[in-house]
């Protein structure tokens, strides 16, 4: 189980988060769906160890593998696709099947043709494939996403929800996702934790 | 008109030269023609070459330093707030400082030889320095944020990320020094009156009265720093992040 314990956060003279507790389950998606700006966002930056400056305990994160997908796709515009994922997989995967597991998750999310190109050319729907292979093709125990469907189109919101569906349901591992679309929770989740700004608080879990 | 302007412009100047040169005395100012001469006696000489080739050591010398040692600086003051500010008063010493201070010190201090280099140096150095710490400062916090999550070990993050985000600011800072490394490094040549080298050769004419010779020196001086600007820039251009960034 990972668990935020007491967990208070201020931006200069507003606090966020006032002993602040919440647990999540392992091998479970919970989605943790709010308001913008409740601090949903700033749970993840903090499991992730993005944002450490808090004070309050978070237990059981840190002997776990993170992967994190980005509201934006976050890639080395200079890097092809292929050397994006490389970037961030080349310490965590023998050499010998680094090429072979990211041609395994390109194929995933279909880009395996597309592995040489630079990010400029992909369109914002392949850019956040590419993200979601990157998160995928990590060894990872935690999966964290902010709201990676943000600013797509409704169809291609569909297309990619449906991958990380498929992506999830073989992945198995724990997921943890922010999103204030009520659909996207109730498709993804098995647990949803429903939060409420100033400072943040549960309002209540289905 | 405008594909032409390229030769009109500066025919006329030469025109408003020529016009100058005929109502003030040759002492003065030698005529387009005079100057003419001396250079094409120059280009005749092979010592002029080894002059020339040898400044142009000297100025690149002094670049390669300002370089190495702008961005290994600059990187690490963009890292280490406490080591920017521990350099800011020697950079505002350097910025603030005349050259010839630096020519008449250096003289003091080191081999004659050594000044222009080490002026020129001195003159691209904070440039390129304050050229690294903005690139520093502009790279992307999210990919930096990105790196963090996924354990990218630092050294590639300096390589990968940091390096090709901060290219641009780089190779800018390296143009801007390339006429600074020419200027302070012939003015060094100049005041250390240092043997084979075209500041020498400025001097030369200085003593002798030889106002053609001087010209003649100058037009070479601008003729090379056109030079190597516009061949870093055709290596620039052709530099793969440096591409990456254009088409973004």
């Amino acid at each position: 189980m990972i668990e935020l314990r007491n967990v208070t956060k201020a931006f200069d003279e507003m606090v966020i988060m006032d002993h602040f507790h919440l647990t999540f389950n392992m091998q479970e998606v919970t989605c943790l769906l709010g308001p913008s700006g409740c601090g949903k966002s700033t749970i993840l930056k903090m499991l992730s160890g993005i944002d450490a400056d808090f004070t309050g305990e978070i237990i059981g994160i840190q002997d776990k593998r993170i992967s994190f997908v980005f509201q934006e796709s976050r890639l080395l515009p200079w890097l092809t696709v292929r050397d994006n994922l490389k970037y961030v997989l080349e310490d965590h995967v023998p050499e010998k099947y680094l090429q072979a597991r990211i041609d395994y998750f390109l194929n995933k999310v279909e880009l395996a043709e597309c592995k040489d190109e630079y990010p400029n050319t992909l369109s914002g729907g392949m850019k956040q494939r590419v993200s979601l292979a990157r998160a995928f093709a990590m060894p990872h125990d935690v999966l964290l996403l902010d709201e990676p469907f943000q600013g797509l189109d409704s169809e291609l919101k569909n297309q990619l929800m449906a991958l990380l569906e498929r992506l999830i349901e073989e992945d198995k591992k724990t997921v943890i996702m922010v999103t204030h679309d009520v659909t996207e929770a109730m498709r993804l989740a098995n647990r949803t934790v429903y939060l409420s700004g100033s400072p943040l608080q549960i309002e209540r879990e289905a | 008109m405008k594909k032409y302007e390229k030769i009109i412009i500066p025919l006329l100047w030469i025109g408003v030269w020529t016009l100058i040169s005929q109502r003030v005395s040759g002492f003065y100012l030698p005529s387009p023609y005079e100057t003419g001469n001396t250079l094409i006696a120059l280009f005749i000489t092979k010592e002029t070459y080894v002059i020339i080739g040898l400044s142009l050591l000297r100025v690149l010398i002094g670049l390669f330093f300002a370089i190495v040692l702008g961005v290994s600086t600059g990187i690490m003051a963009g890292v280490f707030n406490g080591f920017y500010r521990f350099l800011q008063p020697v950079l505002v010493a350097i910025k603030s400082t005349p050259v010839v201070s630096f020519i008449v010190l250096a003289l003091i201090y080191m081999k004659s030889s050594y000044v222009p280099s080490f002026c020129g140096a001195l003159l691209c150095y904070p440039v390129i320095y304050y050229n690294v710490i903005e690139g520093y400062r502009t790279v992307d916090t999210q990919l930096i944020n990105m790196s963090k999550v996924y354990h990218v070990p630092m050294k590639r993050q300096l390589m990968k990320l940091y390096l090709p985000s901060m290219a641009p600011y780089i190779f800018a800072g390296v143009l801007t020094s390339i006429g600074i490394a020419w200027k302070g490094t012939i003015a060094a040549e100049v005041i250390s009156v240092l043997n084979h080298s075209i500041g020498y050769e400025i001097y030369n004419g200085k003593i002798y009265l030889d106002t053609a010779a001087v010209f003649a020196w100058t037009i070479i001086i601008i003729a090379c720093s056109l030079t190597i600007e516009k061949s870093t820039k055709h290596i620039i251009a052709k530099n793969k992040y440096y591409e990456r960034f254009k088409v973004i």
